[in-house]
């Protein structure tokens, strides 16, 4: 009898936790949500608090032009958002905007969080944004994304280590097949080595093989897209790299610590040459202004072909938002070419919209850093504004691309990390492996393709640019060693 | 009764049965749809070999229990015969407790490199080979446990020294006057007393094996997934595939595994227990 009461004062409690849950859903307190008509949640990723004042001037400015809209701006760690967001639409509360990498977005597209875009946003996406990093946000002909901020590589060198190991900044290669080459020579196991890139976890090898104009995939007699990676020249390709991390001339990191070892080594001058985004510079500088100063900024290393990588951080509308107009409008917003413009000033990345990139901040150093006598990052910033135009993004637009990238890494880990005395085709085997598993993830994903009124994916889905001419090429207009 | 039932109800069965009707279907958060595929999961999983490999790690895990116990029944006997100090080592032993397991598996990190890392240039000076201890089974589990250990003896030590408390001193008394020396009367007087505690660390420290995530999710993360335990291969399928299903059926054989093991544990107690009486 006793127990009636309590029970019922539990079931409150439950019931007006429930209910407030449900009430603060897109955060942001009850009176200022009494007056706003709408309220919009947007997520980004690790943007807080570097880049606070800008994204809160850039909502208010939202605000001013569509009154009656609040947006909530949510910043989630960029480790964190895809199980924050699994869990938040779990519970029917997906944010209106989210911004995703390239890495991550297709498998939640795949999964249909996302609504499709045309036809809702107010302007021409083709007109406005780079070719290249739209195509990223396109699945299956639907366009799911926007492309928002973009990075491309440019080849950072520390100069003292490089001259440490008997190379200087003429002398050192500028293409993959030489830096493998010299990488041998100049390894001193455990001590230093000459580059470092990510092969296992976050592995480069797929996007490598695509800017050295080896796809992995071929078409059938049918014109069915097929994984196609035990080719002779793409089990060659690969085999160069697994040779040179097997012979110790890589850090060992280089298999399972993906993208965040490169800045743990760089600092520690324990690799002489990274090929990564122009950021990365200013994070040295924030850790070891000594291997700053040492540093060294060229073209970017590419593969063939002669194009740079772009990697793309994209907007997308959630397909559980009740405001999806609105919520197109505001990553239209965020990515005008005014406000990537304003962005790029405070970070070193690159617009979307090629229209910001005529600006003369991406031409070279701003009077302030030519005064402050420290024009390496501006120089850096002009280097990878120069690549762009010829960039692609070798990020195949599919949506089962994160699950294959994922199986590919799982196998090439083990061909990386295999014991000296393991079988001699190991290779081979795990590119057989991984081919079967691709080809059973293209079936699927065409099945469901096609089980939605979609259409099957083609070469089409694949990124496949011809080879730049030398004279376009980001290393021909570089500057002077 | 009714309130605890009602939040029981709320907060672990009705959580419970939502995993077990996950497990038997194909579910999608996005479009919030639930598709019903029968044992279809767990035959997935029992035809995974990858499954069985991160099953027989997370039984190699438990190797961790009994150099846990050992080493957290010293550290207390240490801590309990009040030799100089032994309050300074009471707090030194306690700290890797409240030390974040991010922290302390990023600090090992870097003992464990295997390029530049303490471990292996004590190990060349001394004359013997390093290991590859973040990346090459077995050394990336024996990584994680020497987290593990450090992380968890402390708390087990404070277990052990409540119930050294209550050994009966008239006990180790008597046996000092029949002659029992200082490790006689451990293994007679103070060994059998703290045999339900013994158990109870036994069970606790078992299922956190088994459950095993932290240490390994950031010590070595990066190996392929046949070096991980079932949780990271949970975590793994949830929130970086998307199958949730699948996920839901490996998380549920792992309890299987744990009821077993506990339940197996208790019956091994109870019958020594019964024979010592």
């Amino acid at each position: 009898m006793n127990g009636c009461p309590a029970f019922a004062v539990v079931c409150a409690i439950v019931a007006s936790l429930s209910l407030g849950s449900c009430g603060d859903a897109r955060g942001g307190s009850n009176a200022d949500r009494a007056d706003a008509a709408v309220t919009l949640e947007l997520w980004t990723l690790s943007l807080r608090p570097t880049f606070t004042d800008y994204i809160e001037r850039t909502i208010e400015g939202f605000e001013s032009e569509h009154p009656g809209v609040e947006v909530v701006w949510v910043d989630v760690p960029f480790g964190a958002v895809e199980r924050k967001l699994v869990a938040a639409a779990a519970a029917g509360r997906a944010p209106d905007v989210i911004n995703m990498s390239d890495l991550m977005f297709a498998r939640f597209a795949g999964a249909r969080a996302f609504a499709a875009l045309d036809g809702v946003l107010p302007g021409d996406a083709a007109g406005r944004y780079h070719a290249g990093a739209l195509d990223v946000g396109r699945i299956g002909g639907e366009l799911y994304a926007l492309p928002w901020y973009l990075t491309t590589q440019t080849m950072i060198v520390n100069t003292d280590l490089l001259e440490a190991g008997g190379l200087t900044l003429e002398t050192v290669a500028t293409d993959w097949p030489g830096l493998r080459e010299q990488a041998i020579d100049f390894a001193e196991p455990g001590e230093r080595s000459l580059f470092t890139q990510p092969l296992g976890q976050d592995s480069q090898l797929l996007m490598m093989l695509l800017a050295d104009g080896l796809p992995p995939f071929a078409e059938d007699a049918g014109g069915a897209l097929r994984a196609d990676l035990t080719r002779g020249e793409v089990v060659d390709f690969i085999r160069g790299w697994v040779e040179v991390y097997r012979s110790g001339a890589l850090p060992r990191a280089a298999a399972t610590n993906g993208f965040e070892h490169l800045i743990e080594v760089y600092q520690n001058e324990r690799v002489a040459v990274l090929n990564t985004g122009a950021n990365f510079l200013g994070r040295v500088r924030g850790v070891s202004q000594r291997v700053y100063d040492s540093s060294a900024v060229l073209p970017p290393i590419t593969g063939s072909l002669g194009r740079a990588h772009i990697a793309v951080m994209s907007l997308s509308v959630s397909a559980q938002s009740e405001h999806p107009e609105l919520a197109s409008a505001l990553a239209w917003h965020l990515t005008s070419p005014e406000a990537q413009l304003d962005f790029c000033r405070l970070a070193t990345i690159l617009p979307s919209t090629p229209a910001s990139l005529s600006d003369p901040f991406f031409a070279g150093a701003t009077p302030g850093e030519l005064e402050s006598g420290d024009a390496k990052v501006a120089e850096a910033r002009a280097v990878v504004a120069r690549a762009l135009p010829g960039a692609v993004a070798f990020t195949p637009a599919m949506e089962a691309w994160p699950e294959m990238r994922r199986v590919f890494e799982d196998g090439i880990k083990r061909v990386l990390l295999a014991p000296a005395d393991a079988p001699g085709d190991l290779l081979e085997s795990q590119l057989a492996s991984i081919e079967s598993r691709w080809n059973g993830l293209i079936d699927a994903m065409n099945t469901a393709r096609v089980a939605t009124g979609g259409r099957a994916a083609t070469m089409d889905a694949i990124p496949t640019p011809t080879a730049l001419p030398s004279a376009d090429r980001a290393g021909a207009a570089g500057p002077a060693r | 009764m009714l309130p605890a039932l009602a939040v029981l109800g709320v907060f672990l069965i009705g959580s419970a049965a939502q995993v077990v009707y996950y497990s038997l279907g194909s579910y999608n958060p996005f479009t919030d749809t639930y598709e019903f595929v029968g044992g279809a999961n767990y035959a997935r999983l029992m035809g995974d070999g990858v499954f069985w490999r991160a099953r027989a790690n997370a039984v190699l895990y438990l190797l961790v229990t009994p150099v846990l116990i050992v080493l957290s029944l010293v550290c207390a006997l240490i801590v309990d015969s009040r030799v100089k100090g032994s309050p300074l080592l009471r707090l030194l032993f306690f700290l890797p407790v409240v030390t974040p397991t991010i922290v302390a598996a990023v600090a090992w990190r870097l003992l464990l490199n295997e390029e530049s890392g303490l471990l292996n240039a004590g190990l060349s000076v001394l004359g013997l080979p390093g290991a590859n201890w973040l990346t090459t089974h077995p050394f990336t589990l024996i990584s994680a446990m020497l987290v593990t250990l450090w992380k968890g003896f402390g708390f087990y030590m404070m277990v052990f020294l409540a119930a050294l408390v209550a050994v009966p001193r008239e006990l180790k008394e008597a046996a000092a006057i029949d002659g029992a020396g200082r490790m006689g009367t451990f293994l007679n007087v103070t060994l059998p007393t703290l045999r339900p505690t013994i158990v109870l660390v036994s069970i606790i420290s078992s299922i956190s094996a088994l459950k095993v995530f932290d240490e390994l999710f950031v010590t070595v993360r990066g190996v392929p997934p046949e070096q991980q335990t079932v949780v990271p291969l949970v975590y793994s399928l949830a929130f970086e595939r998307n199958d949730f299903g699948l996920a839901c059926a490996a998380g549920l054989t792992l309890f299987v595994v744990i009821l077993a093991f506990s339940l197996l544990n208790l019956w091994i107690t109870r019958r020594a227990g019964g024979r010592d009486a």
